[in-house]
């Protein structure tokens, strides 16, 4: 029963979660490794957490999972101010007609985190802080900036490329 | 929100649906056998409790207090006159003897171990700062005596810690949720420290339930660690561990001092 109810869960989630992945991580190899482990703590817990809320749980592990990576090898991620150049090939990358996507790369991790929380997941500013483990008044300042860089990143793509015209 | 955020949600939303994801494999096989696995590794952790638990056998100037024999060093005030739950107690798979030193006509403490039905820990959810000092706060409160430090978050993860000085031992602090009732769910987490007596436990007129468990040592530091959780009626779930070293005296909460840290944070 256990893990009927746990492959159902699954099969429901997963797409949803590996894109939810790419979009914090940009990249497919990374965001199906986040999506696994994901899950994998999730099943760990699932005698636990199933009564209760397992999209809350997988969400949050998922988001802790991102920015402890983020954390650990911050000295190999470095923010750029503007966007660096397509490398031919590299389609494990975000898509280069996907400018937004390609632009929320250029945010620091916990906005791009809470960006996608709030934008893509619609939480609440309340359920965003407790996941991230902060004030609601940081979660505002942080969607705030994290608006700002992207729209920063996203202006300094091609004008005839944008999907979202001059919004400021 | 204002209209451009619309129009930036509704175009990255757009985006997100229409990457290309590459095919996968069979992901469910291998995150069932990876989270087995990880389950099978935290099972044999808690395994090592009991081995552990044999191990300090020998330690000296440490004082449990337990619901089982009476302790004499123990002044009358240090343990809380919660009733246990009303649980049965489990069939022990090990004993093992915490105290002073052997002497002749005096032995240490018996301490039952039971195979855990649970998690030793809880936290997967961060604790903001206003929570974390308000923990501390509470310490401080009932303990004047004791060097009580910042919780900081611990490094090593899982679980989701935080940890502060208490005396020359640790005070652990850890977030959680659980489904449900709270008496529910403290019932069916009453035995998940590898316990063998149910844990005394008070419920409060807002709801919340606070259980404090016998003291055992943890499997991942070998620290003589009691622990107090507290089910918020909200879902929220707070574990507070006050963890001493075994090898040496170590001044740390009393039972009481842990019940009323729960009791400040309910």
């Amino acid at each position: 029963m256990r893990d009927r109810d746990f492959a159902e869960f699954y099969a429901a989630r997963f797409d949803a979660v590996r894109r939810t992945a790419y979009a914090l991580c940009g990249n497919w190899g990374e965001a199906e490794e986040l999506t696994q482990s994901g899950f994998v703590r999730v099943y760990d817990k699932w005698g636990r957490v199933s009564a209760g809320n397992p999209d809350g749980y997988l969400h949050t592990t998922l988001t802790r999972l991102f920015l402890d990576t983020r954390r650990r090898g911050r000295g190999r991620e470095r923010l750029v101010a503007e966007p660096p150049e397509p490398v031919p090939g590299e389609s494990a990358q975000v898509e280069e007609r996907h400018l937004l996507l390609a632009a929320l790369q250029h945010v620091s991790p916990k906005q791009r985190a809470t960006l996608v929380l709030r934008i893509v997941h619609d939480l609440s500013i309340e359920q965003v802080a407790k996941i991230l483990g902060c004030s609601t008044g940081t979660v505002k300042s942080q969607q705030a900036r994290g608006m700002a860089a992207l729209r920063a990143a996203y202006h300094g793509a091609d004008p005839a490329e944008r999907s979202v015209p001059d919004a400021r | 929100m204002r209209d451009d955020d619309h129009a930036v949600r509704h175009a990255l939303r757009t985006e997100l649906a229409m990457t290309t994801p590459p095919a996968t494999g069979d992901g469910l096989a291998d995150v069932v056998r990876l989270g087995r696995r990880r389950r099978r590794v935290r099972h044999a952790g808690a395994a090592l409790a009991v081995a552990a638990l044999l191990g300090v056998s020998t330690a000296t100037a440490v004082v449990l207090t337990g619901d089982r024999a009476p302790v004499a060093d123990v002044p009358p005030t240090a343990t809380v006159d919660w009733p246990a739950a009303d649980l049965p107690p489990r069939n022990a798979v090990g004993t093992f003897m915490v105290g002073p030193p052997p002497e002749p006509g005096k032995e240490g403490i018996p301490v039952h171990v039971c195979t855990p039905t649970g998690d030793g820990d809880v936290g997967y959810l961060p604790a903001d700062r206003e929570l974390r000092d308000a923990v501390v706060a509470a310490a401080r409160a009932v303990a004047p005596d004791l060097k009580v430090g910042n919780l900081a978050e611990s490094p090593k993860q899982p679980p989701l810690e935080y940890q502060a000085q208490l005396g020359d031992g640790i005070l652990r602090f850890q977030v959680g949720d659980y489904g449900g009732d709270p008496l529910a769910a403290a019932d069916e987490q009453a035995f998940d420290l590898a316990n063998c007596q149910p844990p005394k436990r008070r419920v409060l007129a807002n709801g919340a339930v606070l259980q404090v468990y016998p003291p055992m040592v943890d499997s991942k530091d070998q620290m003589l660690t009691q622990v107090l959780r507290v089910y918020l009626p909200d879902g929220t779930l707070y574990q507070v561990a006050a963890a001493g070293w075994t090898q040496r005296p170590a001044p740390q909460f009393t039972e009481r001092q842990l019940a009323e840290v729960g009791l400040r944070i309910s």
